[in-house]
Order: C-alpha cells, then structure tokens, then sequence
C-alpha cells in the first residue's frame, strides 16, 4: 500500500526529528452514515457500532499514536441524505444501497472538486432478492401481471425501485401502473390500511409486513434477475488523508460479517436489540441459507450490475454520468485483506448462488424456548409443529424454502403443495405453486392445513 | 395568539401604509370606540367597497411605485448575493460551495415550465391547498366565535387547541394514513391542521376584542342575539379574523409539504420532496421557491378578499 508505506514514513521522519517535542494531540472526526431500518448495511453500521469493532481496529501507533477519535453515528432511514450529509462534508463514510450508491458516486463527480470512492460491499443477493412488492394481505392479486390498472408506491431512487421498474417492463406493464412515490414506513402503513394496491421496498420492509400479518409478497426481487447489492462509500479528501482508517473500518465490516455468521440466533437477538426489527425477521437475512450473503469483496459482476443500474438512473431520473473506474477502488479492502491474513481473491471469486446453495437445507422451527429447531424433512417438520401446537408451545416463526427460487420463506406465509406421493414442497408465489401442483397431481394447501393432517386425531 | 395578530401587524405596516389602518383596527375600534358608529355589512356596503377597490388600484400602484420598487431593488440585491455567493463559492461558516447558482435553479425552472407534469404538480396542490383551507376557515371561525361568545364552549374547545396545535404536521403523517379513507383526504387533513389553529385563535382574539359596550348598547336599542352577532360582534371581529386567514394560508403552505409525502405522485411538495431522495439540489430549491411564490400570492389574494369587507374601518374613521 502506498498510502501505508507513506503515513509509516511520514511518522517515521516526525519521531527521528521531533523526539524532544511533546506529543501534540490531533483528533480525527470519523462520521458514519448509516441505516438501522436496512438489514443489508448491519456489517457495516449498526454491528460495527455496538459491538465497538472500529475503535478496536483504528490504528494507535505511527503517525496515528497521540491521536484522539472521535467517531459518531448518525442513523437515516434511506441513502439520499447521507449522501447530502456527505457533500455537507458532515459525514465522512456511508453505507447505502445500490441505487443510492450510484446517485452518490454521480453527484459527487458533478461537483467541481469533490468526490467519493467506492470502497467495498457489505452483502448481496446474487438474484435480487431483498427487495419484494408486497399486497395487503386481504388483497385478492397474486401476481405482477394483476397490478394492471393499479397504483404501486416505492420509494423513488431506491434499489427497490429500480428493481420495481425493471419488473414492470419486463411484465410489460409499465404504462397501466400508476406509481407513486412512498418512503418505507409510509408505505408499510399505507398496506397495513390497505390504502395502497401494492408497495415495492427494500429490506428488511416486505419480510417485516409479512411477519406483522399485514402484507403479502407477490414478487420477489430475484425474479427480475438483477443482483442486489449495498456498498460504503466514502470522501476521497478523508480517504487520501487517513487511509488506515478507512483499511481499519473495512477490518471492523469483515470482523462484523464474521460475528454474525458464527452464531447468527445470538446476533440476531442483539440485532432486534438494537433496531427494533423483529429478530424473526433478521433471521431470515442473517441465517444460513438467508437472503444476505456476507461479503465486502468488490466483484466485477457488480460492478457491471452498478453500470446497469445507473443507465436506469440516467435515462428515468436525469443522474448525470458516473466515471467507475475513478469512483471504485479495491485498494482498501484489499489493505484490510492482508492485514487480516485472508484471500481477497477467493472470496473474490465465490459467489453464492440460494438456489444451489440452499437446495436440501433444513427447515426449520424457532422455538421460544428451546431456540431453533432444524428438521430434514416437511413431514418431520409438519409433525414437529403439530406436536408444538399440542402442548401449546409458542413458536416465534418457522422457516422453509421456496422450491423455485431456493429462498428461505416464512413457513406462516409459503404455499405448502402436497403431491400424491405423501411429499411436500413450499413455494413463495402461488402461481409457482399451482403449477407445480398441476404437475405432480397434488394440492395446493397453506400452513395450518398441512399441520393439521399431522395433529393426533384420537 | 394576540402575538400572532402583532406579528402580522407589525409586518404589514412595514408593506402597506393602507394596510396599516386596516388591520390596526381593533386597536382603533378601542381606543375610537366613542366615534365609532355601529355599523353592519350589506351587500350595498360590500358592492361599493368592490367599486371602490376596484377605482383606487391603479391609483394605489402609481402611490406604492416607490415602495414596489424598493422592494424590487431588495430582491434583485439578495438574488445578486447569492449568485455571488455561489459563483466564489463562499465557505465562511455558511458553507455555498455546493449550493446550486440562481442561473442554475432557473435553467431547472425553464426547463419545468416546459414540462405539462410541472403544472399537474402545481394544480394539485392548489387544490389540495384550496379544499384543505377553506374548510378549515369555516370550522376555525365557527369555533372561534363560539368560544369568543360563549363560556362552556371555550372550556370544551379550548384545552384540545392548546394540545393540538404545537404537534407539527409530519408527526401526523401515520395517523393521517390509519384514520382517513383515501390518501387525499389525509393529504387535505394535514394541510387543514396547518391553517386551522391560526385561524382559531386570531378569531377567538377578534370576538373577545368587541367593546362590551357596544354589545349593551345594541342590546339596549332591541337588537337580538342574532343581530348583536351579525351587527357588532362580526364586524368588530372581522380584522383579527382576515390577519388569522392571511396567516393560515400560509401555514397551510408550510405543511402542505408533510402531507404530500404521504403520497408521492403529485403536488409541488412532492415534487421537492423527490427532489432531495436524488440529491437534485437545483430542483429543490425550484420546489421551494415555488411554494414560496405560491404562498405569498395566494395569502396576498385572501387579504384582498378581505379588503371590502373591512371597508367600514376606514369609514369610521
């Protein structure tokens, strides 16, 4: 690293030439933009911010020995004001999505001397699961095709968005949907009134309506094929300045990723902690097999997944051009790599794919007292939860996976189809499921039904 | 509330010489109260007042060039200002480097004003603006002259004034959603909300301000409760009731913008609302000026309307 061997040397030339003069304590502002209401920035927010991972990572010694941090947070619901805080120069670091990340990198190269770099991911999912459009749960529309003639909302300039977009035209429904625009939480209101015929959002907004019994999924992100993925981004000028502590912020995102994989019930109960997001619900992202996968590589298949999204951003909002190769840097995180002793180009190389990835894990039951339960087969799983109800045991969620796309689902919320052989399969959207029943002669059943043909009758 | 009323006054003095004696009258009706004559309003009063308006605007143009210029002069000052502020990029404590050129904001606006969607965005928030403010002059003036007029009344209205009115429009954005069956009609609530409490109060002020004894003397001439109402108390009213109207036309402005996130497809709100999710500072600050302009004339239309009607002050005099 240049920029290491450089601050190295530059404290080396201040300790052999200034020996005798008394330290002069210097204070280093980190401020950090994150979103506590968008699971995919957690590795680099909220986890990062609790379990104190940056404090323990900042460099101490060399040009850095007699500096003060003075590190704060500051917590936003979407990506558009962190950026306007960071060109304020009130933040020097954000974590945002991708769509926000592209309107972030492009704003800043508008700007006469200011600017961002892309410094690493946070997570993804390889299909562009994460995002969802959801119905109010009364709603008798089941697919995308069925919002003819209806009003959508979304927040606007969000991954979910373009994700709705590119949804609709691939459904060729774009000129009959009336689409309005809603920041999360109204949105998320506007379905528990069932003001609204359908709401696209980020996550963990549509897993949380469909936990709450508000809303349902009728189409998820993965079906428009399009990578989702969250990013930091942070100031060049504090960059080129402090590079150690951006390598050090990126040490603290691995160390972050790697808690949670570990033990991902006990992260997940801190997370509910400390956002307020149901636990159940983080589980879904966080668990293994989830929506998330944990990785702060930069791949070239996202970088061309960000070109795409920013022609979306050019041609329906006007964003003005975005030089990648100036605004993407692997430098850091590479840095944070090699000092932590790992393979940037291994975990460069792997992607994970949930519909391979996924194929034959268990489902599985939250229990609320004796945590989570896995089963390897629908029928064990079915009579595990028939035996639960009997002695009143309270479930917090179930889990199963959907056939089709290899995405964890709520149990609650999956269509069961039990086919003539006696076996199960769960699907996320009803049409999947139908066709899948019309194929293996079955029957298309939900939850408590299934559940029932395991209850003891006698 | 009686601030309100001041702030106004004090305002418009500064504006409006003319203005000056009109919205000071309740303060004349006071201190004049001995040649004040009882006047009420008919529709002769109100025809010749519209006559007369109409005779002396052009008259009151030619009088005001010299302070509509000097204002012109303030504008193109401060507009000067921030164009140089932002051409060298001043950054002394107030921070301009980002902040987008008057040049700039107005390419922005031509460019909208060439776009049919621009105007849909205006014409739904007049209308919103429209509805949501007239129906809350009818029930502000109806609950302020019954709470002026009436003892029980104040005691049950009052205390919910009070606890309503400090709760500022986007906390009510949630509830607006829950309670009110479409989204326009919880859009039109909050922006109701803002020009209410304005309007109450400054009424409320108006009706406790009419000389009682002007009340007993009617009373004493045979006058009814009806009449004493209509005869008296209204016209006494009428200027702190037109200062509450200007300044909840205003507010309504101001929470417009809270409401219109409720739903993002329409309205000048919305439109600088979108605006800042994608960092188009330009168009924001179009948004703002918009509501601005939009504010200042359509609070100058309500004064306007209030003129002939406050038309028996300066006979009194």
């Amino acid at each position: 690293m240049k920029h290491t061997t450089f601050g190295i040397g530059l404290g080396l030339a201040l300790a052999v030439s200034l020996p005798s003069l008394p330290a002069l304590a210097k204070t280093i502002d980190i401020a950090i933009g994150h979103q506590s209401m968008c699971t995919d920035t957690y590795t680099a927010g909220i986890v990062v911010k609790e379990l104190g991972l940056l404090e323990k990572n900042l460099p101490k010694d060399g040009a850095y020995a007699d500096v003060d941090y003075n590190i704060t947070w500051a917590d936003y619901s979407s990506g558009g004001p962190i950026t306007n805080q960071m060109l304020a120069n009130k933040l020097n670091i954000g974590v945002m999505g991708d769509y926000p990340l592209i309107v972030n990198g492009a704003k800043f190269q508008a700007t006469d001397s200011l600017r961002t770099l892309y410094i690493a991911g946070t997570g993804y999912n390889l299909k562009g699961s994460g995002n969802a459009v959801v119905v109010p749960v009364d709603s008798d529309i089941y697919s995308l095709d069925q919002l003819k003639g209806k009003s959508v909302s979304t927040p606007v300039g969000s991954a979910a968005w373009g994700m709705l977009l590119k949804a609709m035209q691939d459904a060729g429904i774009t000129e009959e949907v009336s689409l309005k625009n809603q920041s999360p939480a109204v949105g998320a209101a506007n379905i528990a009134a069932g003001k609204i015929d359908a709401h696209s959002d980020f996550c963990p907004w549509s897993e949380i309506m469909e936990f709450r019994g508000t809303g349902r999924k009728i189409y998820d992100g993965s079906e428009a094929g399009v990578p989702y993925l969250h990013g930091v981004v942070v100031r060049q000028d504090f960059a080129e300045e402090y590079p150690e502590v951006i390598t050090a912020f990126l040490k603290a995102v691995i160390e972050a990723g790697k808690w949670i994989e570990e033990n991902p019930s006990e992260a997940v109960d801190l997370m509910e902690k400390w956002t307020g997001v149901e636990k159940e619900v983080l589980y879904i992202y966080f668990s293994n097999g989830g929506h998330l996968t944990l990785d702060p590589t930069i791949k070239d298949k996202w970088v061309e997944a960000l070109k795409f999204d920013h022609t979306v951003l050019v041609k329906e909002k006007a964003i003005p051009p975005l030089d990648f190769d100036a605004w993407i840097t692997e430098d850091y995180i590479k840095a944070a790599y090699a000092d932590l002793g790992m393979d940037y180009d291994a975990d460069k190389t792997s992607v994970v794919d949930p519909e391979v990835a996924n194929a034959g894990l268990p489902a599985e039951i939250w229990h609320s007292r004796d945590g989570i339960l896995k089963y390897e087969s629908y029928p064990e799983f079915l009579k595990a939860v028939a035996d639960f109800q009997g002695t009143g045991a309270k479930l917090n969620a179930t889990y199963v996976y959907d056939k089709a796309t290899g995405l964890k689902l709520f149990g609650k919320t999956a269509y069961f189809v039990l086919a003539e052989d006696g076996s199960y399969e769960t699907f996320l959207r009803k049409p999947d499921a139908e066709a899948y029943a019309a194929e293996v002669k079955g029957e298309l059943i939900d939850l408590p039904t299934a559940v029932a043909a395991f209850i003891p009758t006698e | 509330m009686s601030k309100l009323g001041q702030v106004v006054d004090t305002m418009e003095d500064k504006e409006d010489p003319k203005e000056f004696n009109a919205t000071k009258g309740h303060e004349a009706t006071v201190s004049q109260k001995d040649d004040l004559k009882i006047q009420g309003l008919s529709g002769q009063d109100v025809f010749n007042a519209i006559a007369r308006l109409a005779l002396h605007l052009g008259e009151q143009l030619k009088r005001n060039a010299s302070t509509i210029s000097l204002s012109l002069i303030s504008l193109s000052l401060g507009l000067f200002l921030w164009h140089l502020a932002t051409a060298y990029k001043l950054d002394f404590y107030i921070n301009f480097q980002n902040v987008p050129s008057p040049s700039k904001v107005f390419t922005a606006f031509w460019t909208h004003l060439g776009d049919p969607e621009f105007y849909i965005h205006i014409g739904v928030s007049m209308q919103r603006i429209l509805t949501g403010y007239i129906t809350a002059a009818v029930i502000g003036i109806a609950a302020g002259v019954l709470m002026g007029r009436s003892r029980i009344a104040r005691s049950l209205i009052y205390p919910y004034i009070e606890v309503l009115r400090p709760i500022p429009a986007v906390a009510w954005i949630p509830l607006a959603i829950l309670m009110w069956p479409t989204e326009e009609a919880s859009i039109i609530y909050i922006t109701l909300l803002g020009a209410l409490f304005p309007i109450v109060l400054n009424t409320l002020h108006g009706v406790e301000q009419t000389p009682e004894v002007l009340v007993r003397a009617a009373k004493s001439l045979g006058a009814s409760r009806l009449q004493i109402f209509w005869h008296v108390i209204l016209p006494a009213a009428l200027p702190s009731i037109a200062a509450g109207l200007a300044i909840g036309m205003g507010v309504s402005w101001f929470s417009l913008l809270a409401g219109e996130i409720i739903s993002g497809q329409y309205g000048i709100g919305y439109f600088t609302w979108d605006a800042y999710s994608l960092i188009n500072y330009p168009d924001i600050v179009v948004g703002m000026l918009v509501i601005g302009g939009l504010g200042t004339l359509s609070t100058y239309a309500v004064k306007l309307g209030m003129q002939p009607l406050l038309a028996w002050q300066k006979r009194a005099r």
